[in-house]
Formats: structure tokens, sequence, C-alpha cells
């Protein structure tokens, strides 16, 4: 099994990427899909997050992410917190579902890639789908309607791109639309006999 | 006529224009309750002043204390220099108000110590009410309490005019009606002196005598001068002169007064006798008729604001007048602070209330006593056609009541909210050590609020012992010695600030880069949401401010805390970023703010009432009503963001309680 994960930004085109996978066959998981999974009420990160920080972060009776957002996104020390909760069991439920699937390839499209993820997932490759601010700015702004303040916080608060780019073993370059971005991954696919 | 003009080098900026356009709109829309949520920093005071040049209405601002009413009304004057700001307040310097404890029968006369001053702003806002419309008044609280008629203070109004024919026996009687005394030696506020075919008078509302010069019947001379260097400052061709008190009525006006406050003795005197209150009614006798004598010989007795609603011819249980009614029907209000406003508002009514009730019960007074009182909550509302709400931290009465609500969320310096980190408790000194070292490597410093005097103290000596330098301002400094702690702190001399209540005033210091709260998921008055986002507002005067809230759960109330600053950050943020603005702090002059401070520190009105009895003297059933009563001052000071006193009269309470008696049984006790 080759395991490769997709990393990028927030309004990068890590979505897009994976579902055109899911579309040519591919088994694909997206590790925010996982983390929504796991918020829900009685799921693992549900009791941990609500041990953690108490019944404040819940709207009707469920986790508010919203909120979570605002609490982690501007201190260092709040998202360290959160994610000391909620890394493990996130991890270890993407693994879980990657083992099961008995798949010969498997796309993981992660967030916030971390060096360590190598190791914890056994991942074989990470690509990087990366977006200049600008792009992605106005794609939070006009595809997922975030309001304008809201976005740019939201970017300022991410790594650069050259930090991500260091990480990964091969760069996608988003800027031009769609198709230029999945033709570059089908030649990805086509070098490894995928 | 006049119009309002705001003179000022600055223009709207941030996001100033939006507020005051929508603001502006609604007024003239005819919107009923609107919200500035404004924070500190961002030129509220400046957008109040646009908005009333622009929407051009007579404007009364109210905030919940002297100190800031007299900063906000020399700021007004400043940006608006050719229009009238008046500032109108309580003219006690020292108020104790009349009452009576029938336990221990102890009349507690009225002692007041007048201020002179203030009494004459008070007599200038009215006037300028009368003469132009483009008077903003900045009053406290003391605007909803009963004041003379406007119509009678209208009636006596009295206009000069130069070559007017008067008779100068008719003047004279017509000043003496007005509550002006004669005093041929020494020239006053409020008196007059006649030499020859020269009559000088000073008004009650002005620093600058008047000299009037007749030929014969007729005015010849209208001048301006200072009643004590005797300089010329000026002729006038016409002068309007308002009484010199606002309970000045005519001789009918009176002889009616007189009679309906003689008929309702009567009735009164009848009703105890009936019930076998003698003392009480020989108390009432007396008194009443001794005020019956005085009115009717001078116009005035001690206390004639007890027979208000005999001299306006008020029914029982109507209304009284106050300033509002002074005001053109179409004023605007300003309430400033409404997180503290509104509740002080509230509050009058019923304090006032139960302290008549027992007066007229033991016979101190008529019960039309009672008729001289504030506005209740709903008449205020009912009275004001058009409010604004201003507040950091708008409470539930605004939020749920106003029509739409304006956001001024940005800093001309483009300083941000702080960065708001939640720190389990566990080794959570060790947390605040490691915090403190890297604020105190920056040459800045941190202020730590905890939740008790005991926390406190506990604090501040093991960060001596472990070699910070700290101080901890406890309830017992007293202003100058307040002032004094935070001059050592901006300048350095100590990095840490430890208390309970860092929310008064002065405490914006651009040096604070760490606002630490301990305890912040203890909910309850002291972490409440707005004590916190307030708290937390204080370090947003540093561009490294950060705000740590040590808390192993997350309360609803820092929940609202936490999203509320982050949402303003991130306007604060897309705004800087807009424009290219990086933060930086203001270095304010250490003895600019000091300055102000010590203007503001003039004694407030105190209430003794209040205080805290000594406990020895306390019975179980008086116990029980002391119980009551601190309760109910606690709520009331926690209310009013009064935290020191508020933690100071809980630890009082619970040394109450401590006298065997629970709090649940004392309240059935009282209940029956």
């Amino acid at each position: 099994m080759i395991r490769i994960a997709i990393a990028g930004g927030i309004g990068a085109g890590k979505s897009t990427v994976l579902s055109h996978l899911a579309e040519k066959g591919f088994f694909t998981i997206d590790a925010d899909e996982v983390s929504r999974t796991l918020y829900e009420p009685g799921q693992v990160l549900f009791n941990a997050l609500v041990d953690a920080f108490g019944a404040g972060i819940l709207t009707d009776r469920r986790i508010d992410r919203a909120f979570l957002a605002r609490l982690v996104f501007p201190s260092a020390d709040n998202l360290a917190r959160l994610n000391a909760v909620t890394h493990g069991p996130i991890i270890e439920e993407i693994r879980r579902r990657i083992e099961e699937s008995g798949a010969r390839a498997a796309f993981v499209a992660l967030p916030l890639y971390r060096q360590h993820h190598r190791s914890t997932l056994s991942l074989d490759e990470v690509w990087g789908v990366l977006a200049s601010p600008e792009v992605a700015l106005s794609r939070l702004v006009t595809l997922r309607g975030m309001a304008l303040e809201d976005a740019q916080a939201r970017l300022a608060t991410q790594g650069s791109n050259g930090e991500r780019a260091a990480l990964c073993d091969v760069v996608v370059w988003n800027e031009h639309g769609h198709s230029e971005l999945l033709t570059a991954i089908d030649a990805l696919l086509v070098e490894r006999g995928l | 006529m006049s119009e309002f003009l705001v003179e000022s080098p600055f223009r709207p900026s941030g996001d100033q224009p939006r507020a005051i356009a929508t603001l502006a709109a609604g007024v003239t829309d005819g919107l009923r309750y609107q919200t500035l949520e404004g924070i500190t920093g961002s030129g509220k005071t400046a957008t109040i002043a646009w908005l009333v040049e622009q929407v051009q209405r007579p404007t009364l601002i109210l905030e919940p204390n002297k100190s800031l009413a007299a900063q906000l009304a020399s700021e007004l004057k400043e940006m608006l220099p050719s229009n009238r700001v008046e500032f109108f307040v309580s003219y006690y310097d020292y108020y104790q108000p009349e009452a009576y404890i029938p336990r221990t029968d102890t009349f507690i006369e009225k002692d007041s110590a007048i201020n002179e001053e203030i009494d004459r702003l008070r007599h200038s806002a009215t006037s300028s009410l009368l003469l132009h419309r483009d008077t903003i008044v900045v009053a406290s609280v003391s605007c909803i309490y009963g004041l003379g008629s406007p119509v009678e203070y209208r009636e006596r109004m009295l206009r000069l005019e130069k070559g007017m024919l008067l008779d100068q026996r008719v003047l004279l009687r017509r000043l003496v009606e007005m509550q002006y005394n004669r005093n041929d030696l020494v020239l006053e506020r409020g008196t007059f002196r006649v030499r020859g075919d020269t009559l000088e008078l000073q008004p009650a509302y002005s620093n600058e005598a008047v000299r009037l010069s007749f030929f014969g019947d007729e005015v010849e001379e209208i001048k301006f001068f200072n009643p004590v260097t005797m300089e010329i400052k000026g002729k006038v061709s016409e002068f309007t002169l308002f009484a010199a008190s606002h309970y000045a009525t005519g001789e009918e006006t009176l002889h009616r007064a007189c009679r309906s406050i003689e008929e309702e003795l009567q009735v009164q005197l009848a009703t105890f006798e009936s019930q076998g209150k003698l003392l009480e009614a020989q108390r009432l006798r007396m008194r009443t008729e001794h005020d019956l004598e005085m009115l009717a010989e001078t116009g005035v007795c001690a206390g004639v604001e007890n027979y208000s609603a005999h001299l306006d011819g008020r029914k029982s249980g109507e209304r009284p007048y106050t300033l509002l009614d002074y005001f053109p029907s179409d004023l605007l209000v300003v309430i400033d602070e409404s997180h503290v406003a509104v509740p002080q508002i509230r509050g009058q009514y019923a304090g006032d209330r139960s302290r008549k009730e027992t007066l007229v019960e033991h016979g101190f007074r008529l019960p039309s006593a009672m008729d001289n009182r504030p506005l209740n909550f709903d008449e205020f509302m009912e009275l004001v056609p058009q409010m604004v709400f201003v507040s950091a931290t708008p409470g539930p009465f605004e939020i749920e009541h106003s029509d739409q609500i304006a956001e001024q969320v940005i800093r001309p310096t483009g300083l941000l909210d702080p960065i708001i980190t939640v720190v389990p408790t566990k080794n959570q000194i060790d947390d605040l050590r490691g915090r403190l070292n890297t604020v105190i490597a920056r040459q800045e410093r941190a202020i730590i609020t905890t939740l008790t005097k005991r926390m406190s103290e506990d604090l501040t000596n093991y960060l001596v012992r472990a070699g910070y330098r700290v101080q901890y301002l406890h309830s017992d400094i007293d202003t100058i010695q307040r002032i004094e702690i935070l001059r050592s702190l901006r300048l350095g001399e100590f990095d840490i600030l430890v208390g309970i209540n860092l929310l008064r005033e002065g405490l914006d210091l651009p040096e604070v880069s760490l606002v630490a709260i301990l305890d912040a998921d203890k909910e309850g008055f002291l972490r409440s949401r707005s004590a916190l986002i307030q708290t937390i507002g204080r370090a947003a005067r540093n561009a490294n401010g950060e705000a740590v809230l040590y808390a192993d759960k997350i309360t609803p109330s820092m929940r609202d805390a936490i999203s509320v600053t982050e949402r303003r950050r991130v306007t604060q943020i897309a705004y800087n970023e807009e424009r290219g603005i990086i933060p930086t702090t203001v270095t304010k002059n250490v003895a600019d703010i000091l300055g102000r401070l010590r203007s503001e520190s003039a004694p407030e009105p105190t209430n003794k009432v209040h205080g805290i009895s000594s406990l020895e003297t306390l019975a179980s059933d008086d116990l029980a009503i002391e119980i009551g009563r601190v309760e109910d001052a606690m709520l009331a000071a926690a209310r009013d963001l009064r935290f020191e006193e508020a933690a100071a009269l809980r630890d009082y309470l619970h040394t109450l309680q401590l006298q065997g008696l629970n709090v649940d049984d004392l309240r059935q006790t009282f209940d029956a």
C-alpha cells in the first residue's frame, strides 16, 4: 500500500484535489472530515474536549467549532493545548480507516501537516498544494463565503508557503484554476504508476 | 440661531465615520434605542460630538459618576467651542439624606455641603436650555431627580432690554420673587444691591455680575463686570435673568401650595390620631407648621423639595419634574458606560422610596414627600423619545432593546485587543512566573487579578519572596496613594501589580502588556462577561498585549469574553493590514495621566447608610436585616463594577453568616 499526504494551507485547493482522486476511484480521507466526525456528541474528541475546556465550548450541546477557532487562532498556547487533546485521536482514527480499507493507494488531506506525521501515519510521500495568499484569500471569500476580515485573520495565522514547501516531497501550485491543478496531479499519478 | 459645530483638527477615522452615519441615520429615522458598542481608545467622545453635529438635537449625556461627567464635559467643550456644553450633577460635596431608623429611634437629619460652583453650573444648564437650542448637558444620575417646574422657571424669567421702562420698585419685587436676596454690602451669587440709580446683581448661574444703570425709570445701560475686581467685561443691549432657585414660585402658586399642604396635614394628623400615634402626630404638626410659616414668609424653607408636589400642583403618584422637562421635546439622550448607568438609573427609585416610607410612617414628613423622588425606570424611558447607549460591553437591556448597534472597535493607534490564552490551573504559578519573566525582560509591566483578598496577599508575598518587584493594590488604599502606586508602576519602580478590582479609572497604562486573571472560571460578579471583557481590555494599550485566563474550564462568561475580544481583534488586524498600520504603544507622558487623575479625585457624594456596622451591636433580628442589606449592597456594588467594595461586602457577609445563622433561614425570617 502506498500512502500519500496532501498538505496545504486553508484555501489552497486540497479538497479539489481530494475529490478528483476520489472520482478516479482512489481511497481518500480528509482529516478535517475525520475531526468533524470525532467532534460529534458521544465521540471520543467530544468527551476529551469537554473534559479539557468545559461546557463553555458547547452551543446547543454540540462543540462550537467557530468558537474553538476564535480561541486557538490568535494564541499559540491555546492552539497547542487543543492540539495536545485532538491530534492523537485524529491520527489514530485516520490510521484505523486506512488499514481497514485495504486499498492499494490511500490519500490523506492534512491541513496542518507536520514532519512527525510521516512516521505516525507511515506516509510514503507528501504532496504540497500551494496557492499565493492573494489567491487563497479570494477563494475563501468567493467560494466559502467567509467574511474578508475573518479570512485575512485565518491566513495570517498560517505558516508561509516557503515553510510548507520545505516539508513536502512534491509541490503543486494552484494559481491558474482547476484544470491546470488537476493535470499536474494526474501527471504525478502517472509518474508513480497509479 | 446657532448650530452645533465641531471644531477639531481631526476628522472621523477608522470605523468612526460608519458609526456616526449609522447612528445619525437612526436618530433621523426616529429609532428609539440605539447602541454604540465602542472600545476604550476608539474615540467614542468624538463620535458623540460628531453625531450631535449631524443631527442638531439638544442632547443630554448621562454619565455614571461625577468624574466621568466632568471629563466628558471638558472634552466636548473643546470640540464644540461655540456651543453650550453644560454640566449638571448633584451639588452635594457631601450628602447624607434624611432618614429614620425606628429600631434605635434615630433620626438622621439631612446633612449636606453644597458646592457653590456646581450649583451655579446647574443653573447655567437650565438657563441655557431655555435660551439656546445648541445645548448639550452632561449629567450624572442627578438628572432624574426632582427639580422645580420648568413652567414656573420660565415664568420667573426676566428679560431686560436697554431703553425699556421699568419701575425700580417693581423690579425689586420681581427679583425677590425670583429668590434673589438684597444685600447692599456684599455682592454674591444670587444677590443684588441697589445704589441710587444703579442696580447690581449676580445671577445664580454666572461668575459675572450685571450692572443696570437707570435714568429715571428707563434702563439706560446693561454692563457685565467681574464682581471681585469690578472690571467691566462688556456692554449688552439685552439680557435674560433666571430665578436663583429652581423652586422659585409666584405668590399665587405659593398661596395655593400652602393651602394644600395645610389640607394634607389635617388629613394625616387625623389618620395618626385615629391610630393612636400621638407622638407621630405631634412631630408632624410641629415640623409642617414651621415649614408653612417659612414658606409663607420667605417663599422657601429647609427641605422645600419635599413639598414639590404641592408647589408644582402635582397629584399624588404623579412623576416629578426633572431636568428632562427643561429640554425641548426632540431631545436626544446618550447614556454613556450604559452597562453601569442603566442599572444605576433602575436602582434610584426603590432606594429613595423605602427611605421616605419610613419617614412618612413616623411623622417626619407628609405622605406627599414621597412624590419628591427620582423618576422610576419606566417613567424615565417613557420621557425620553430617543436614546443612544454607549459602552464597550453593553448590558442585556441595551442589547435586547436596541433597534441597531453600531460598532466602533478600531483604535487610531492601530493597537489590538490582546491575545487571550487559557491556561489550566495545574502549575499555574510556574506558568505565571514564566510569563512574568518574559514581560519583565521586555521592560513592560504586568497586572494580576485574584478573586479574594487572601489570594492577593498570599500571591504578593510569594512573588516578593521569589524576588519580584510587586505591589498589592487593596481597597484600603486611598486615591492619593493609588495615584502614587500607579505612578511608580509606570516609572518602573516595580513591575507587577496585584489586586482584586483592576477596573478602576487610571489603570489604562500603556506599559502593561500582561493581564493575568486567576480563577477565571469561577463564575460570579468578579468573573462575569463584562468584568472579564473590561479586565482583558487592560492589556489593549500595549502592542505586545496578552491576557492569560487561568482556568480549567471555559465558562459561558469566558466564552463570550473570548469571542467578543477575538472578533474585535480580527477587525482591527484587517483594518491595520488594509492601511499598512503597524500598532505602536502610545508613550504617554507619566505626568499627564496622573495630572488628570488627580483632578478626578474630587470627593464623591458619600452615603453613610451603606457603611459597615460594627458586629457586636447586632442582635439576631438585626443580623437578619443587616445580612439582607449587605447582600443588596454587594449586588448593587457588583452591578456598578465596584468590585473591591463588593468583595469587601461579600467577606463581611460571610462573617455575618458565621454568626450561627444561615442565609436561607434569614430570608424566611425576612419574608415573614
